[in-house]
């Protein structure tokens, strides 16, 4: 899985410079946290073999200094790492996005779909060093997702923590 | 410009204002948010004329919302909630839109607050009262008087009285410690507290609460 698929991929709902963003944030995660193209993600959920991420993005000063902020370059990083990841391994191909509290709400959905009709909802929590803290973040998202079980919504949970990489991606 | 168009655009001027909100240019950011606004509310309209499918339009409708909250259009953003909880929702999507009315009469409330004389303070009552909307008797009681006991302490130190380790305040700061209580919205309580002659009896203390 190359982090700058993102780039290519058009998806609908997000722009070249959104995928950019997300893909430069994905970059600095794994990098301050040592890691080089190639790195092994473990997968847990509906696919278990693991993942090779791969990157040609140079990690420079000026990149760092323009995501200071862990929190958001973690949160974002984590975002494009799942989108990636949804695209290889669910049969939807498009990302709507929405506008929530905080940022946004990501959509998959299939080519033929009107807007957000059939979509899944795709929620995304980051973790930048913390593997033991997946689980419980796992846990925690499905609770929260589970309230939505009495609309048929589909939604598709994704943790990715980033020093042990790995990704939790479970269809709910 | 077709719904899918118009909606995209919305996401990208507000993804242009979250990245001004991180250059630190908050007026350009509003600006920012209310352009998107108006994009995702094109797209809820066009949708709900052409009856595209329910769920699609409560999720523009309720993406509106959140924006024109971001661009400090209050009215508009409750006008968006309100109709996005008329719609199909998920449970949760429901619960974010609540606490999204929410959040905008506790703002309104916020900013009554600077409007408000200088002898009141405003009290805005956050956490369980908020998510149940409802107040027992006695968690609005007994925030007000441990509000009213500081309020009675502050004026007894500007009035330069001793300080009292027990018992009840004198009867004149007794007498210009009066609260009276309001609730301005079924979703948003608050508390007025007035301070009576207190021009007469000693300077006002600082309006905050």
């Amino acid at each position: 899985m190359r982090v700058e698929e993102i780039l290519i991929d058009n998806i609908p709902g997000i722009s070249k410079g959104t995928a950019s963003f997300l893909c430069e944030n994905a970059v600095v995660c794994l990098s301050r946290q040592k890691h080089h193209s190639g790195v092994e993600m473990k997968c847990h959920g509906i696919n278990d073999q693991p993942e090779v991420i791969e990157w040609v993005t140079l990690y420079t000063d000026q990149m760092n200094r323009s995501h200071n902020d862990q929190e958001v370059a973690t949160e974002y990083g984590a975002v494009c790492i799942s989108i990636l990841y949804a695209l290889h391994h669910t049969d939807y191909t498009i990302v709507q996005r929405s506008r929530k509290k905080t940022g946004f709400d990501y959509w998959l959905g299939n080519k033929n779909d009107i807007l957000f009709q059939n979509a899944a909802r795709l929620e995304v929590s980051g973790i930048f060093d913390g593997e033991k803290m997946v689980q419980a973040r796992v846990q925690q998202k499905l609770k929260q997702v589970g309230k939505s079980d009495n609309t048929g919504l589909q939604a598709y949970i994704s943790v990715v923590e980033f020093s042990q990489p790995s990704i939790s991606f479970v269809k709910k | 410009m077709k719904i899918v168009e118009l909606h995209n655009k919305a996401m990208e001027l507000a993804d242009e204002a979250d990245f001004q909100i991180r250059m630190g240019n908050l007026k350009k950011a509003k600006k920012l948010y209310a352009k998107a606004y108006v994009f995702e509310k094109k797209a809820y309209t066009i949708a709900a004329y052409k009856h595209v499918d329910e769920f699609s339009e409560a999720v523009l409708i309720k993406s509106a919302a959140f924006l024109a909250f971001d661009a400090e259009l209050f009215d508009e953003s409750e006008k968006m909630a309100k109709l996005a909880l008329s719609k199909i929702l998920p449970k949760d999507m429901v619960i974010e839109v609540k606490k999204l009315l929410n959040n905008i009469h506790t703002t309104r409330s916020f900013e009554r607050r600077n409007r408000l004389i200088d002898n009141k303070i405003l009290v805005h009552l956050a956490g369980r009262i908020e998510h149940q909307n409802k107040a027992r008797k006695g968690d609005i009681e007994d925030r007000v008087n441990v509000l009213t006991k500081f309020t009675a302490r502050e004026a007894g130190r500007k009035k330069n009285a001793p300080y009292r380790q027990f018992g009840q305040p004198s009867k004149d700061i007794k007498e210009i410690c009066a609260y009276n209580h309001s609730i301005e919205r079924g979703t948003s309580h608050a508390v007025i507290v007035r301070l009576s002659k207190i021009e007469a009896a000693c300077s006002a203390p600082d309006n905050q609460a």
